[in-house]
């Protein structure tokens, strides 16, 4: 398993980047994030929704309240500006650190 | 089932929120761990999957979802960058600015050419003043080295060299310097008796002068005290150089005998490579002075030199020399009344304040090159700060504190300044090279080494630094004064990029008026530099071959023989079309003097005009072209014996005969070196050119020639009009003398037109440099006129558009951004004009021929800058004439 502060630290770019395309509710965050990792990271709601509402705090993402006819409302995330910028940000970011960390371990990818 | 769900509404209960909040959150929660029970039951079955949930549920950690209802600071990423403590925040921000500048290349790199130019310019004249006047002597201890000199402030006398009894009476009393030497600079020394006869410049130094540098030899000795007594046999010092050309490296030259001067003198030392103390001297001789041959006050007189002992100030040793000065006063008033004394660093001493004077000015005037660079980079950066508001306002509205937005821009101002410092430190040593090979030909005292220094990237570094606060400091503030919420209510640009706006427009009138100033400068420079390469001296430089020679013979009637043996031998050199023989060399070589008109009454000899003369052969006149204007010229009947004459030239005619013909009146030239010193004028001469500017004298003076065989000279220039090539003289003007005199060397060859050019390189050197500073700032400052117009045009497309709409004509909306233009134009280009006549009276010394007021000079100036100022203001204003209304409007 991922060490937490990698995790935590990672988690926002992961959150992110799911939203980059299409709103999401937190469950399908958590869902996609479990699948798509192959179970190697799964959330709390302890630590799924600080997160989000933080996110949301900051900007990069908006939380709104959708009601369907006959259905109970429920909350989806998207992408704002700031937040795409953000993202932006920790890609480069990304990979500056990953191809750094390639050229001290000489773990690479693929 | 239930059970996680009342415990859920339980937990979130004991955050005490608002009940919407409550609500929301249990909302969102409760359907999250339903959807996750239903797959978990799928899984583990109900029972695992319920202990799942409630271990959820029952985390202490759930409670940090309560953080965002109590609206806890929000803490952003960018706020959290910008606020990253330490290095890493500062890493971050540089990061950052280097990714920014690049997104926009153009803007980046004029940015970086810009101040690349400032930083370069200016590191090039820091050199040339670091290795002229700070470096320092390159000895051990050079600081400590003083030079002595005297000044009689009550009879008006700045500096005066010290009488010897004066310089022993120091040398003596004092207890501050280690060593306390006394020296005579520039003498000239033919040196002869075992190859061709050679002139070398030469000190004449006291055992103290040169030890006190504490250079060693490279071979053999220095002198000692022994080799100052008169009468003990003469010997001498050779420099590297001369050693290495003259003797080609032999070591075997101690201890051998030449002639001096005529005199045996035997060679005891060679001074290491580079050494030239007191200025650029190749030989050394002792200075002998012996007081006791002259009453207090008179005969020789001297530099003199002192080594600061360790831990004397300058002060305590001028308290020290002052005291012995005021008693020298007391016992000798007559010779030494009022007078002063006073130690300074060696350098300042024998550096010509007009030096200082003129290398302060460069730097000052590329100083305001660098400014004009670093107010077109703020310029820059202000408008891509206005073009940021947005997302600056958004910074600010996540939390990003003032201090750190504004950091942010400095940031990035200092990402440019370190590029554009490097790309200096390029410009800079191209700058210097070009400047060593432009002063090549000309001498400059031992000591000065121009070049760049590794001190100096010191200075380039703190010329980025200021760089940096200066282009940095106003975007950054103007960008964290955003107002957050005007801006996040205005859709467009905002109100800060127009208080940006107002802010450039005021840098560019600023940056205008320095531009103005310095093109004031390089217009006036340009011309003089122009003035001097269309003179017409008024005598002919083209085809003419000159050099000198000095006498050691001392007798009038054998140095008038020898000079006339010359002649005639010179005259019969082959390719020789005429010869004359002058006291010195039109041009630059006139004597100082002054001459009483007879019948005219002067209350003193000071009242007598002014006057430059030379003593000329008759061959001077076809020589050089001068023809009389009327009367005759010197010809070969002016003797020895013969009544003696002068021909002067039409402005001494003018300012003294006032109309009557001076053909036949006498004159009483002093000082006189005529015999007896009644001249007749026989002829009027045209004015020719008599001295370059430096001199601070009149170029155009009045001036008289008298007969070269009626005064009495121990040197003359030669000068030998040829058919061809001036230089194929060189070598059988050489053996001609070298057959009348095989000690007497032919020294200072070079041809007429290089003798002119010599006595001006430093117009043409810094007259130069003023005009690449002043080609730079006013590309700087059309290029920031045209940003800040084309910037404030494209915040005001939109209200230009609604003009338009409602009926503007494309005239009115050009008039528009013309009226800005023109008004920053005027500002700045008054002001600058003002400033710039001013800097031009302090920079007179590279001025020739041109007044710092010139109306017309003036004019072009103005010209110039309006026609780039309007030049920048086309495009912003034919871009604002297809302002779209409707796509303006509908952005709003």
């Amino acid at each position: 398993m991922l060490g937490t502060d990698l995790k935590k630290g990672s988690a926002e770019f992961l959150v992110l980047s799911l939203l980059q395309h299409e709103r999401r509710h937190g469950y399908e965050l958590n869902k996609l994030i479990e699948a798509r990792s192959k179970g190697v990271l799964t959330f709390h709601i302890a630590s799924l929704y600080p997160l989000l509402y933080r996110m949301e705090d900051r900007g990069w993402i908006a939380g709104r309240w959708i009601e369907k006819a006959g259905e109970r409302r429920r909350r989806f995330y998207s992408i704002t500006a700031a937040g795409r910028h953000a993202l932006d940000e920790m890609r480069d970011g990304w990979r500056e650190f990953a191809a750094a960390v390639a050229l001290v371990t000489g773990v690479r990818h693929g | 089932m239930d059970e996680w769900r009342s415990r859920l509404r339980t937990v979130v209960d004991l955050w005490e929120l608002t009940p919407e909040q409550a609500s929301g959150i249990v909302d969102e929660l409760e359907q999250h761990l339903e959807e996750e029970f239903a797959g978990l039951r799928g899984r583990l079955g109900e029972a695992a999957a319920l202990d799942r949930i409630m271990k959820q549920v029952n985390d202490p950690a759930l409670q940090t979802v309560a953080v965002r209802a109590r609206h806890d600071p929000p803490v952003t990423v960018i706020a959290s960058r910008a606020n990253g403590s330490g290095w890493r925040g500062l890493i971050r921000d540089v990061r950052y600015g280097w990714r920014g500048l690049g997104r926009s290349p153009g803007t980046t790199a004029m940015a970086v050419i810009a101040l690349a130019l400032g930083i370069g310019l200016t590191t090039v004249m820091f050199s040339i003043i670091y290795g002229t006047l700070l470096r320092g002597l390159p000895f051990e201890e050079g600081d400590r080295i003083a030079g002595v000199m005297e000044a009689n402030p009550s009879r008006g006398v700045d500096q005066q060299d010290l009488s010897m009894h004066d310089f022993f009476a120091y040398r003596d009393g004092q207890k501050s310097f280690d060593a306390f030497g006394a020296y005579l600079p520039m003498q000239t020394i033919n040196i002869s008796g075992d190859d061709h006869p050679e002139r070398l410049d030469a000190a004449r130094v006291t055992a103290e002068a040169l030890t006190m540098t504490r250079v060693r030899p490279a071979l053999g000795r220095l002198f000692h005290a022994e080799d100052e007594v008169t009468g003990t046999p003469w010997v001498a010092i050779l420099s590297h150089s001369v050693w290495r050309d003259r003797y080609a490296g032999d070591s075997t030259v101690i201890g051998r005998v030449v002639r001096m001067n005529g005199q045996p003198a035997t060679i005891i030392g060679v001074m290491p490579d580079g050494f030239g103390f007191p200025s650029s001297e190749k030989l050394w001789v002792p200075l002998r002075l012996d007081p006791s041959t002259a009453p207090w006050g008179s005969g020789q007189r001297v530099l003199a030199v002192g080594r600061l002992r360790k831990g004397v100030t300058f002060a305590r040793a001028n308290a020290e020399l002052a005291g012995i000065a005021s008693r020298i006063e007391g016992a000798h008033r007559q010779t030494n009344e009022g007078v002063r004394v006073l130690a300074q660093p060696y350098i300042r001493t024998v550096v010509r304040s007009q030096i200082y004077t003129l290398l302060y000015t460069m730097f000052g005037a590329v100083a305001l090159v660098f400014l004009v660079a670093c107010t077109n980079v703020a310029n820059l950066l202000l408008g891509r700060a206005a073009r940021r508001t947005k997302e600056v306002s958004i910074r600010v509205a996540l939390g990003a504190s003032r201090g750190a937005i504004a950091r942010q821009f400095l940031v990035e101002a200092l990402v440019l300044s370190s590029v554009s410092a490097a790309v200096g430190a390029i410009v800079a040593q191209a700058g210097i090279l070009a400047f060593r090979a432009s002063i090549a030909d000309t001498q400059w005292p031992f000591w000065v080494d121009i070049r760049l220094y590794p001190q100096l990237f010191a200075f380039i570094a703190l010329a980025a630094l200021v760089a940096c606060v200066v282009s940095g400091f106003l975007p950054a503030i103007t960008a964290s004064r955003s107002d957050v919420t005007e801006l996040l209510k205005d859709e467009s640009l905002g109100s800060s990029s127009r208080r940006g706006g107002r802010l450039s427009r005021g840098l560019v009138v600023f940056e205008l008026a320095l531009s103005s100033a310095l093109l004031v400068v390089a217009a006036l420079a340009t011309k003089s530099v122009l003035n001097l390469r269309s003179l017409e001296p008024g005598f002919r430089t083209h085809d003419i071959m000159t050099g000198r020679v000095a006498l050691r013979i001392r007798d009038h009637d054998q140095q008038a023989a020898f000079f006339d043996r010359m002649e005639q031998e010179l005259a019969h050199l082959s390719g020789a079309a005429s010869v004359s023989l002058s006291s010195g060399l039109p041009g630059s070589g006139w004597g100082e003097g002054v001459a009483a008109v007879e019948g005219h009454t002067y209350a003193r000899t000071n009242d007598w005009p002014a006057v430059r003369s030379l003593a000329v052969t008759p061959g001077f006149f076809e020589t050089f072209g001068v023809t009389v204007l009327r009367g005759r010229p010197i010809g070969a009947e002016d003797r020895i014996g013969s009544p003696p004459v002068a021909v002067v030239n039409q402005r001494f005619a003018d300012e003294n005969f006032r109309g009557s013909d001076p053909i036949g009146r006498r004159i009483n030239i002093h000082p006189a070196d005529t015999i007896p010193s009644w001249v007749t004028i026989v002829g009027v001469m045209p004015t020719l050119y008599a001295s370059d500017p430096a001199s601070q004298l009149d170029p155009w003076p009045a001036e008289l020639v008298t007969a070269f065989d009626q005064t009495s000279h121990g040197a003359a220039s030669i000068a030998v009009r040829t058919a061809g090539d001036p230089s194929s003289v060189t070598q059988p003007l050489r053996m001609v003398v070298a057959s009348l005199d095989p000690d007497l060397p032919v020294y200072a060859f070079a041809t007429m037109s290089d003798v002119l050019a010599q006595s001006r390189w430093y117009i043409r050197v810094f007259g130069g440099l003023f005009v690449v500073f002043g080609i730079v700032a006013l590309a700087l400052s059309s290029i920031g006129l045209y940003a800040v117009l084309s910037f404030s045009v494209s915040l005001r497309e939109r209200e230009m558009g609604i003009r338009m709409a409602l009926g503007a004509s494309v005239t009115d909306v050009i008039r528009l951004v013309f009226r800005d233009g023109a008004m920053q134009l005027g500002i700045g280009i008054a002001v600058g004009v003002t400033l710039g006549v001013s800097a031009a009276r302090v920079a007179r010394t590279v001025l020739f021929g041109v007044q710092a007021t010139d109306p017309a000079l003036i004019g072009v100036v103005i010209g110039t800058l309006a026609v780039a100022g309007f030049a920048a203001c086309v495009a912003p204003a034919v871009r604002a004439t297809r302002s779209d209304p409707v796509r303006s409007l509908r952005s709003e």
